[in-house]
């Protein structure tokens, strides 16, 4: 990756909306990603965050607004190709190669940065096992790093759950991206494991030199985590701060975020 | 070393089918290899990539067509017989040329055409998924019946070229599968392969982390496409003959039987399904005569013998889902597999699978 010492922030949205038959999914969206930093978004079920990840990824083209990704202007682009200028994702709803192997999960997002060619495959040149070598020793290496080599050659469908998670995200880290994009990373796991996941990303974050944004329901994962938090509702930013402005804010804890959740950041303040 | 040991078996079960089998048998022997070749073929266009190709047939009917024209003596593809063959094409010969070679070159060239086509057909057929992708590419069969019925001035319509030596034997169909198997396995543990499968697994997980769809797919269709034609030469010069009745919707239909009742998804499962569907209709056959198990008199009855293999499919599908071999390879990974052992580290209970009632709302197109 490299420190890029670029003055442009890393991805800049401007006015970025998608509708959808007519519903303004999200709207007049405007982000300027810094370096480094971890954003958090928060927003109730249905406020745009799922669709905001889908626009920024290229998952879905947006209905208006550009796009700017590391100087260049990706709006409109195919997920692969944002994915091969460093931009990396995992999904709400764990998706990984369920009948590869770890290994092979991994090994199928590092081959982004380099694999053998086609003839060389079929002719079983010594230049394709050298190559394949070196994929196979950077992922393993990889998954070394992230506690998860014991795991290399199992079914990835087969993995504890948690382990998914983790899983996906080692396989969006072996892209190498510059950003890395979480859709609610703690769903369906316990407050243990939430603590866990939080200190993985933490972990990643730095080891990585990782610019991530983070799309979460839960407090006790995004509040302490985020250098910066933008609320979304109805489609629309509402509010954005560090996490103890958002805290703070009176318009998004009685306005949106109701007493439950209000009463966990209290908790985790 | 199992590699090894199978082509020696195999080399000498083809020397003792040389010197005792009937030459009914040995043509047997030989559609069994030609049958494997395309079922190979299907299981990494369709198998490897879960894009379900019903259109196969139509690449082995152009190599066939492909291969034969080339090897026909001239007196039997003259002007006044077709016509609208290209001259150099109709004074093509290949009588003078030892027979294995002359083969060899009908078998490439039938492989090249049928390829060149796969890449016109895919561009806009492999941006299709699911039930859409499967419709298509029997429209794609269709029209390549229609062609071949119609174009008579190069295929003789419905009657279809005859006079094709026969060059196939056993031996250079068993090379052709042996070929193909590893060509396919090479294509499997390479970064190809792996593209082709993590986007059947997971087509937006695939996009998400940089793999291009179409190209993927097309790689599998174009390599299916290109083995299928070599196969379809194989086949011109196994029975002599070709007639657009051959490449129709019931062997397509085998073909996909052979390749999901072995596994969709492996080479192994394709070789023996083609050997089961191709087989197992002659050992029946006498069975239709009529037969005595114990007590049991059962007089001659037609359809016996079709009856009995779909009831054995229908059987293999209902214990053995995902076919006779899943997407394993026989091998021997494959005679030792255990499933892997989590205790070791210490998999914690409390990490229960939930299942995610959410959606991430997401088009399932391919745009590239």
């Amino acid at each position: 990756m490299g420190a890029t010492a670029t003055t442009e922030p890393l991805l800049i949205a401007t006015g970025v909306g998608r509708a959808f038959r007519g519903l303004q999914a999200l709207a007049d969206y405007d982000l300027e990603l810094r370096q480094g930093e971890i954003l958090g978004i928060i927003g109730p079920n249905g406020a745009g965050k799922s669709t905001l990840f889908n626009v920024l990824t290229g998952f879905l083209p947006p209905s208006s607004g550009t796009i700017r990704f590391r100087g260049r202007d990706i709006t409109g682009m195919a997920p692969n190709r944002v994915a091969q200028l460093g931009m990396a994702r995992t999904f709400q709803n764990i998706r990984l190669f369920g009948s590869m192997s770890v290994l092979d999960n991994v090994k199928t997002a590092q081959q982004l940065r380099g694999k053998a060619g086609f003839w060389e495959t079929m002719l079983n040149l010594p230049s394709f096992h050298n190559k394949e070598r070196a994929l196979t020793e950077q992922a393993m290496a990889h998954l070394v790093s992230l506690g998860m080599a014991n795991f290399a050659a199992a079914d990835a469908a087969s993995l504890p759950y948690g382990f998914q998670r983790k899983l996906e995200i080692a396989r969006a880290l072996a892209t190498e991206p510059a950003v890395l994009l979480l859709d609610e990373p703690a769903a369906g796991m316990n407050e243990g494991e939430t603590a866990e996941l939080t200190g993985f990303i933490r972990d990643i974050h730095q080891r990585f030199g990782l610019t991530v944004v983070v799309v979460e329901h839960d407090m006790s994962l995004i509040m302490p985590l985020s250098d910066r938090i933008q609320v979304l509702n109805y489609g629309r930013v509402i509010a954005e701060g560090t996490p103890a402005d958002i805290r703070a804010n009176p318009k998004v804890i009685e306005a949106y975020l109701g007493a439950e959740d209000a009463a966990a950041m209290e908790a985790t303040a | 070393m199992l590699g090894a040991a199978g082509l020696v078996l195999l080399a000498l079960f083809l020397a003792y089918a040389d010197a005792s089998f009937t030459s009914y048998r040995l043509q047997l022997v030989s559609l069994v290899a030609i049958n494997a070749v395309v079922a190979i073929a299907l299981t990494v266009t369709s198998g490897y990539t879960g894009v379900f190709s019903l259109g196969q047939i139509g690449f082995f009917g152009i190599g066939a067509y492909v291969g034969a024209l080339l090897t026909i003596a001239p007196k039997w593809k003259a002007p006044r017989v077709l016509p609208g063959l290209p001259e150099w094409l109709a004074g093509f010969d290949t009588t003078s040329w030892p027979p294995q070679l002359a083969l060899l070159l009908a078998c490439l060239a039938a492989g090249v055409v049928a390829a060149a086509v796969a890449v016109v057909v895919g561009l806009p057929l492999m941006r299709l998924s699911g039930h859409y992708v499967a419709v298509a590419t029997l429209g794609f069969l269709i029209i390549v019946n229609a062609v071949l019925i119609n174009w008579a001035s190069v295929t003789r319509g419905a009657r279809g070229l005859n006079q094709i030596p026969s060059h196939t034997t056993t031996w250079v169909a068993f090379a052709w599968v042996i070929v193909a198997i590893y060509a396919a396995l090479r294509l499997r543990s390479s970064p190809y392969g792996r593209a082709m499968l993590a986007q059947r697994e997971n087509l937006l997980a695939a996009r998400g982390i940089g793999i291009s769809i179409l190209p993927t797919r097309l790689l599998a269709f174009v390599f299916g496409a290109f083995f299928t034609g070599a196969a379809g030469a194989l086949l011109a010069h196994q029975i002599g003959a070709v007639a657009p009745t051959l490449f129709s919707f019931t062997t397509t239909f085998t073909v996909v039987i052979m390749v999901v009742l072995g596994g969709l998804g492996s080479v192994s499962g394709a070789v023996v399904g083609a050997a089961i569907m191709t087989l197992a209709p002659e050992f029946l056959r006498e069975v239709e005569g009529g037969f005595t198990i114990g007590a049991i008199q059962v007089g001659a009855h037609h359809g016996l013998a079709q009856i009995i293999l779909a009831v054995g499919f229908i059987l293999v599908m209902i214990f053995r889902p995902t076919g006779l071999f899943g997407d394993r390879e026989l091998g021997v990974a494959f005679l030792s597999r255990r499933p892997p052992n989590f205790d070791a580290q210490g998999a914690d209970e409390s990490l229960t699978p939930i299942v995610d009632a959410g959606v991430d709302a997401v088009p399932e197109d391919t745009r590239n």
